[in-house]
């Protein structure tokens, strides 16, 4: 109780002294203005409350990633993006080298990552396919911290990333993309952009592969990983949207998604995704807006049996969801938005007992009201109930967000309930380890709950713009797995279970600059505290305390056809200690440090003619290797080179 | 207009969402095969005299399964987990903290040695391979095709005999996840038992197989061609062994 009462003093101080301050002096309008548009504070941002406004505006703590940044940044894939962008962002390796995301204190199961704002089906060891999440057609993506379930329900209990596709801005719009790397790693793409009348169609494609390579090469060093498995993606979107008349819009999609994981040579595992989904969105008139969709994925795993040639799929998750929602706009430009969900969910893995199958539907109603109270003052509230027809369980959730704003500062604050219902695999998993052991499921698991508490504030003074922050979240009933157990079976298990209360606290704090001549730099800290879970079988590492991120650009236009882009990333992580499993039986934990480290990446780009588009980077130009190639270290055995070209034919 | 679309939209939406609950495009898969459609055997060829193909059902840890040439028997035999009587000074359990190459001794067990029957000239046990007071060697070969005519062409000092060992043969992964490994103290070929590597470095394990044929000489002196075709069963599960044999080479 006492944390919560502190963010509320802190609070109350901030305001006291927010409202005391000078208006902007000396600046005007336009001035402002400027300062805004330099560090996109009237980028439209909708993820924060399902409704389009503008950064500067929103009261819910948002980070954005625009479609410049991803440009300038040009990543290689989301946890490139994420890594380089987000000081805390930290992606492991886990059992069967599957990727784990931890982002300040909260892994891939209490982060819900949504594309275009639908859930996407099918995960693997609580974490996205993140290789599904294709940059190629990404205009910008919106990061939320902390719990968010009382818009989105489950699995937002440490925040929210979404994902936001391309439309098309001109008649006709063809580019093609390239890229290598070492290990022969490739990725190629196009996208083609159609905006003819009535309609806008944005088409892409992408092709990614990257050879097996062996990253511990001392056959005695204890590497928890000793090769980096191969693989090869091919990903295929397009987004029809059709507007028949001024105030009707209607969005149609499709998408088809391949993973080919060289894992074990003679059996690779196969990873595959079918979606497609129908939006329409009607503007009765300007203070009434209603919104139905439906929304189909499919997210599949195969095992190819080389020898028999034998494609056969052991797991398949299907979500079929139905959504309305209605906004209506008072006069203030307060805003109520209502919304239904209707989701059916349906699992069959090879976890399950064989030939076993599980479905189950989930209700949710939300309502959120988003209040001006005065020119300064912003209050959006939400609550939402969510109903699972397994278990016949529901949960209540609930949000508060303040936003308090003067010309050059902002504040925005809150309280953000979350949870993670368990799913059907954690609830009914009964799984054979090649005779070793089992992992049984847990019909009786509790959903996983969490409170956050957050406080931010941001200052904009001529180039400059500073932002700190912090959060605290307290989780409940977290979902993990058990140490080895021993009864009456034939084999020893593991199972699901819910863990007593755990703490995260995390601080924030971010410097950036724009200054003339093309110059630009940024800065951010984070500071994390997890309060680590009790040592279980998982290869679970926690976020490490510190991690600091730096970026540095020069932008020179040289002539009107020729500019280049020269920029400097790095980031640092500090160590982290924790408790691992050592004995199994009987289980004993062992103190386990990894040690900190920093990486640098150097990247020169060419634009001519704005058409051509070439970069070379060198990451970790600094050679780091790690000593020991433990679940956190990073994947990389030294200074590598990328080139790419990307061209806008049209 | 506007009521037009929504209708529209709202059919598509229900009869998508109708037509597929449980997923599409089931038929881009193939039904997975039994394993118990696995028939464990020697197999004459009759079309090429001296050729075998030995099937074998070699997933358990826990046992040993010998072969004799001379009449195509397999005889299975449990590995002993415990000490009835005297002990050998040798038999048993040994457990190993295993990073990467380095292995640590934990714990061990006595057992009663390994029963063996009275005929037989090599053991399997999962992708493990003992001899009989034989030797072995690997090739460049991947095919039977490719050997010269006779095996005199490769020196006799470039085989091996069986070694006594402590950490090849596994009998324990149940605690695999924390790298520690129950082995069977055993002879055991290790020329032979490397045509498959299991990497459990990173839980659960990986798979390799050398493809390369292995010429495994008898206590008597004659010498079988040997060729792992496959580990798997046709639905992948590791430990089914498919194995060409050519004797006498």
């Amino acid at each position: 109780m006492r944390q919560p009462l502190l963010i509320s003093f802190i609070i109350s101080c901030l305001c006291a002294w927010a409202n005391n301050s000078p208006e902007p002096a000396g600046y005007t309008r336009e001035q402002l203005d400027s300062i805004e548009r330099v560090f996109n504070l009237n980028e439209i941002v909708i993820t924060g409350t399902r409704t389009p406004k503008a950064l500067k505006d929103v009261p819910v703590p948002t980070r954005l990633i625009t479609e410049a940044d991803l440009r300038q940044i040009d990543a290689t894939n989301i946890q490139d993006l994420l890594q380089q962008e987000i000081p805390g962002v930290e992606f492991t390796y886990a059992m069967g080298q599957q990727i784990n995301m931890n982002l300040s204190g909260f892994s891939g199961q209490g982060i819900l990552i949504l594309l275009d704002g639908e859930r996407l089906a099918g995960e693997t060891l609580e974490n996205t396919d993140f290789s599904r999440l294709d940059l190629n057609g990404i205009s910008r993506v919106e990061i939320i911290r902390g719990a968010a379930s009382a818009l989105y329900g489950s699995n937002a209990t440490g925040g929210v990333i979404n994902l936001i596709s391309k439309e098309a801005d001109k008649p006709l719009r063809l580019n093609v993309n390239a890229r290598a790397a070492d290990h022969h790693e490739w990725r190629g793409g196009a996208q083609l952009g159609i905006q003819y009348q009535k309609v806008n169609n944005m088409a892409e494609i992408s092709h990614s592969r990257i050879s097996t390579y062996t990253v511990c090469l001392d056959t005695k060093d204890q590497c928890d990983f000793r090769n980096v498995y191969g693989h090869r993606t091919w990903n295929v979107r397009d987004r029809l949207i059709y507007r028949p008349v001024d105030n009707v819009a209607i969005t149609a999609r499709a998408g088809y998604y391949f993973k080919e994981r060289l894992y074990n040579v003679d059996t690779p595992d196969r990873y595959r995704d079918f979606s497609a989904g129908l939006r329409g969105e009607w503007t009765i008139n300007p203070s009434n807006v209603v919104e139905a969709s439906y929304a189909f994925d499919q997210y599949d795993k195969s095992d190819l049996i080389r020898e028999s040639g034998l494609d056969v799929r052991d797991y398949s998750n299907v979500q079929n969801t139905v959504r309305a929602m209605y906004t209506h706009i008072f006069p203030g430009q307060n805003m109520l938005s209502v919304g239904v969900d209707l989701t059916r969910d349906y699992l069959l893995t090879y976890q399950f007992v064989e030939g076993e199958t599980h479905h189950q539907y989930t209700a949710d109603a939300f309502l959120q009201y988003d209040h001006h109270i005065d020119s300064h003052w912003e209050a959006v509230g939400a609550v939402r109930w969510d109903y699972f027809s397994d278990g016949a369980d529901n949960q209540l959730t609930a949000k508060l967000n303040l936003r308090y704003n003067t010309g050059l500062f902002t504040m925005r604050g809150g309280y953000s309930g979350g949870f993670r219902a368990p799913t059907l695999k954690e609830k009914y998993m009964m799984y054979n380890m090649a005779d070793v052991f089992e992992v049984h499921g847990n019909p009786d698991l509790k959903a996983e709950k969490s409170h956050n508490f957050n406080l931010y504030g941001e200052y904009t003074v001529n180039s400059y713009y500073f932002a700190v922050g912090a959060n605290y979240s307290s989780i409940h009933n977290r979902i993990t797995t058990s140490g080895m157990r021993y009864g009456n079976g034939a084999e020893p298990y593991l199972d699901y279970l819910n863990v007593k209360r755990l703490k995260v606290v995390g601080v924030e704090a971010t410097v950036r600059a724009r200054w003339g001549w093309g110059l630009s730099a940024s800065l951010s800290y984070n500071y994390t505290h997890e309060q680590c879970p009790d040592a279980t079988a998982n290869q679970y590492c926690p976020a490490r305390p510190h991690a600091l991120n730096f970026r540095g650009g020069w932008t020179w236009n040289w002539s009107k056809s020729y500019r280049t882009d020269l920029s400097v990333s790095g980031r640092f992580l500090s160590q982290v200690s924790y408790m691992s499993m050592y004995m199994y039986a009987p289980f004993e934990e062992k103190p386990v440090t990894n040690p900190a480290y920093t990486l640098w990446k150097v990247q020169l780009q060419q634009h001519i003619i704005d058409r051509f588009h070439v970069s070379v980077a060198v990451d970790n130009v600094f050679n780091y290797g790690p000593a020991v190639y433990s679940y956190n270290a990073p994947v990389t055995m030294g200074a590598s080179l990328q080139v790419g070209l990307s061209i806008d034919i049209l | 207009m506007t009521l037009n679309s929504l209708r529209i939209f709202l059919i598509m939406a229900i009869a998508g969402a109708l037509s597929s609950c449980d997923g599409i495009f089931s038929d881009i898969y193939d039904p997975a095969p039994d394993d118990d459609a696995f028939e464990q055997g020697i197999i004459t060829r009759s079309d090429s005299p001296g050729r075998y193909t030995l099937m074998l059902d070699a997933r358990s840890y826990n046992e040993w399964h010998f072969i004799h040439l001379s009449d195509l028997s397999i005889t299975t035999v449990a590995i002993p987990d415990s000490l009835s009587g005297e002990w050998d000074g040798r038999s048993g359990w040994s457990y190993h903290l295993v990073e990467g190459t380095k292995y640590t001794p934990l714990s061990s067990r006595k057992t009663d040695p390994q029963p063996e029957p009275d005929e037989w000239d090599f053991a399997l046990h999962h992708f493990d391979v003992r001899t009989n007071g034989g030797a072995a060697l690997a090739t460049t070969y991947t095919a039977f095709s490719e050997l010269p005519a006779t095996s005199a062409s490769f020196p006799a000092d470039d085989f091996q005999s069986d070694v006594w060992t402590n950490n090849q043969v596994i009998t324990d992964l149940e605690g695999m996840m924390a790298y520690h490994i129950g082995y069977q103290n055993s002879y055991a070929n290790l020329v032979l038992s490397d045509w498959v590597t299991m990497d459990f470095s990173n839980p659960p394990p990986t798979y390799s197989a050398t493809g390369k044929v292995y010429l495994m000489r008898l206590a008597d002196g004659t010498v079988a061609a040997m060729l792992l075709r496959n580990y798997m069963s046709n639905a992948g599960t590791k430990g089914f062994l498919t194995i060409e044999i050519k004797y006498p080479y």
